[in-house]
């Protein structure tokens, strides 16, 4: 097949500004199918706001994206997740108020179909459409995340590492063929981070879904991603295999400057 | 077959009503309103001294409309001061629809609706733009605008003379008493409620309740924000203009001064005293609302019946206390009645060890 090299998601030449100040300088970036694609770079360098152009938050001045060969620069944000785009947000964005399941139906917006009138009467299509998609979101969400026990819970009393899980779930139920994660293991502790990790790597190799991965956490990036991606001030300044990154000079001089503790981060 | 057996507990799970205790207290409420409270309504007007079965009419045609704007306020998040002109345009057009076009009551009605959610819609357009109090600002337009066409369009609403409007009647046989109407606003009104509650647990209600929430993370989602914030406008509308053509029919005569200002801010004073975003919070506060003045009538009365020459001061006072309670009541019961309503069922369900 002609399209087996071809990349899910393409960015070309991405140029950002605010003002002044400029938060991406030429940007371009390749992520195949199924892979698992880390993006790093210190505070600042540019990373979420790379995924605010691709979910159309922000307007690029300058450049390109493509998702699957189809240029979604642009698109209104609303129809990104129909695409099969979907996102995490370094600070939790969830629908505080609702319920753990509630937040996670939303996520399906976009694959139902049932209109206001069924949905009043809950008749025929919505009574059908709820019940199937609450068994899906059981069966395929909540058992894989281990979130049984908080289901009916108000996302707002729920603690912080559990939030950041319940907007994974949520992602999740958008079915995404590309999931893109901003800082999903910020604030965890050690164990909560390991769970992190294990989902990530079953989703992407059960689902078959490729992930952009933001993370400062570079145990976890060094051991779950396939490829990185090291920004610094809006511009590219490494690209590889996680061996090749943690011995780039330049990744170690700009990034971590180059100091001790910058080798122990990198893992060494 | 453990498939068939999870099928059949995920869609108890997602009933409305589902433990037998609830649909026990629903089948025994419903009993009441259908059978007991047309008995004892009588009676208790003999006590109080309004008539309890017209109150309780207006009461039902009031919380149709609040439902409605409880729907765009407090499940969508939009602040409307145009409702109170809305239910004109629902009273207007089943009333002219019944008397002048000679439509029947069961197509008239739904026409009321359907016009008012049109109406609602257009002036629903600056949400694509404008948010909270400018929004209110902009919805206040239809209040000035509707109430002029009210006016002035003499030819279609009488003017400031009013319209006429006759009771509906079904197959030869006319609602002409306020039992006989009870039970059409009764039935109407419990239809109204399901269908707001089901709504707000099926795509469409997440929806408007997530761009409420947090419209860019809605965005994310797939959910059009600009339809769902126009459809909300709809969809309250409809109900605010259902509400509208009952009270057209009830009243006998529908003038703009129904329509004013004040019972748009009347609306408002239901929803957030019952509680935004809460079903239940529409049917406190109608009920509030609607029977504070009455309540407040009593002491009035009796004290003007000691000292007749201070009756002018006790009127006015009714309308001081009428206000303070709603200060107070927004002071301390921030959330509404139905949020206290359901801590107070909390409570009730750990007793005896809820302390
Ligand atoms: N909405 C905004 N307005 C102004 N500046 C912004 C905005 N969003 C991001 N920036 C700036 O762009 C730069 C990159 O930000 P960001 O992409 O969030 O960095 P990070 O790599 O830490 O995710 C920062 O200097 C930030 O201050
Ligand atoms: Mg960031």
């Amino acid at each position: 097949m002609e399209t087996a090299n071809m990349a899910q998601l393409e960015v070309q030449d991405l140029h950002l500004s605010f003002g002044g100040l400029t938060a991406l300088n030429g940007v371009s970036l390749a992520v195949d199918p199924g892979e698992i694609f880390a993006i790093i770079g210190p505070n600042g360098a540019g990373k979420t706001c790379i995924l605010n152009c691709i979910c159309r938050f922000y307007y690029p001045d300058k450049g390109k994206i493509l998702f699957e060969d189809r240029d979604v620069t642009q698109l209104a944000p609303h129809k990104v997740a129909g695409m099969g785009i979907a996102r995490t947000f370094q600070n939790i964005e969830l629908f505080q108020g609702m319920t753990v399941l509630d937040n996670i139906k939303l996520g399906a917006h976009v694959h139902l179909r049932s209109g206001f009138l069924s949905g009043g009467f809950y008749w025929g299509k919505a009574r059908k459409e709820e019940v199937k998609l609450r068994r899906e979101i059981e069966e395929r969400i909540i058992d894989l995340l281990e979130i049984q026990a908080i289901r009916k819970k108000i996302v707002g009393t729920l603690p912080y590492g559990l939030q950041k899980r319940v907007e994974l779930a949520r992602a999740l139920a958008m079915q995404p063929r590309i999931l893109l994660l901003d800082e999903p293991m910020a604030g965890m502790n050690l164990e909560e981070t390991e769970d992190m990790a294990r989902f990530i790597l079953d989703i992407n190799e059960e689902r078959r879904v490729a992930i952009v991965l933001i993370e400062h956490d570079m145990g976890v990036v060094m051991d779950i991603s396939d490829r990185v991606f090291v920004l610094d001030f809006g511009t590219k300044i490494a690209e590889g295999p996680p061996e090749e990154i943690q011995h780039n000079e330049h990744v170690i001089n700009a990034y971590l400057g180059g100091s001790d503790a910058a080798f122990s981060k990198l893992g060494f | 077959m453990p498939t068939g057996l999870f099928h059949s507990t995920y869609q108890e799970d997602e009933k409305i009503f589902r433990t037998v205790w609830l649909k026990c207290w629903m089948g025994g409420l419903l009993l009441f309103l259908f059978i007991g409270f047309p008995f004892v309504a009588p009676s208790l007007s003999g006590v109080f001294g309004f008539s309890v079965q017209h109150m309780a009419n207006m009461i039902g045609i009031y919380i149709i409309g609040a439902h409605g704007l409880n729907l765009l306020t407090g499940f969508t998040g939009q602040i409307s001061l145009g409702h109170g002109a809305f239910m004109g345009v629902g009273a207007y057009t089943s009333g002219i629809l019944f008397m002048k076009a000679g439509w029947p009551f069961w197509l008239s009605l739904p026409a009321a609706g359907l016009v008012t959610a049109g109406v609602g819609m257009i002036f629903g357009v600056p949400s694509l733009r404008l948010r909270g109090l400018y929004l209110a600002i902009a919805t206040m337009a239809a209040q000035f605008i509707i109430g002029y066409a009210m006016r002035n369009w003499t030819s279609l609403t009488g003017g400031s003379g009013g319209l006429n409007v006759d009771r509906p009647s079904f197959f030869g046989f006319t609602l002409d008493t306020d039992l006989h109407y009870y039970y059409l606003i009764l039935i109407l009104t419990i239809v109204a409620t399901l269908f707001l509650k089901n709504l707000l647990r099926t795509r469409t209600g997440r929806a408007m309740v997530a761009v409420r929430d947090r419209y860019l993370s809605a965005e994310i989602m797939g959910v059009n924000l600009f339809k769902y914030r126009l459809l909300a406008f709809g969809i309250s509308s409809f109900y605010v203009g259902v509400a509208g053509g009952l009270f057209a029919h009830y009243n006998l005569v529908v003038s703009d001064e129904h329509f004013t200002m004040w019972l748009s801010i009347q609306y408002l004073a239901m929803v957030i005293i019952g509680g935004l975003g809460h079903v239940l919070g529409g049917i406190f506060g109608t009920i509030f609302m609607v029977l504070l003045p009455e309540v407040l009538r009593i002491p009035t009365e009796i004290l003007s019946n000691i000292y007749p020459n201070i009756f002018a001061i006790f009127g006015t006072l009714r309308e001081l206390v009428f206000g303070l309670v709603i200060i107070l009541f927004l002071i301390f019961e921030p959330d509404g009645l139905a949020a206290r309503w359901h801590t107070i069922r909390a409570y009730w369900k750990l007793w005896p060890f809820s302390y």
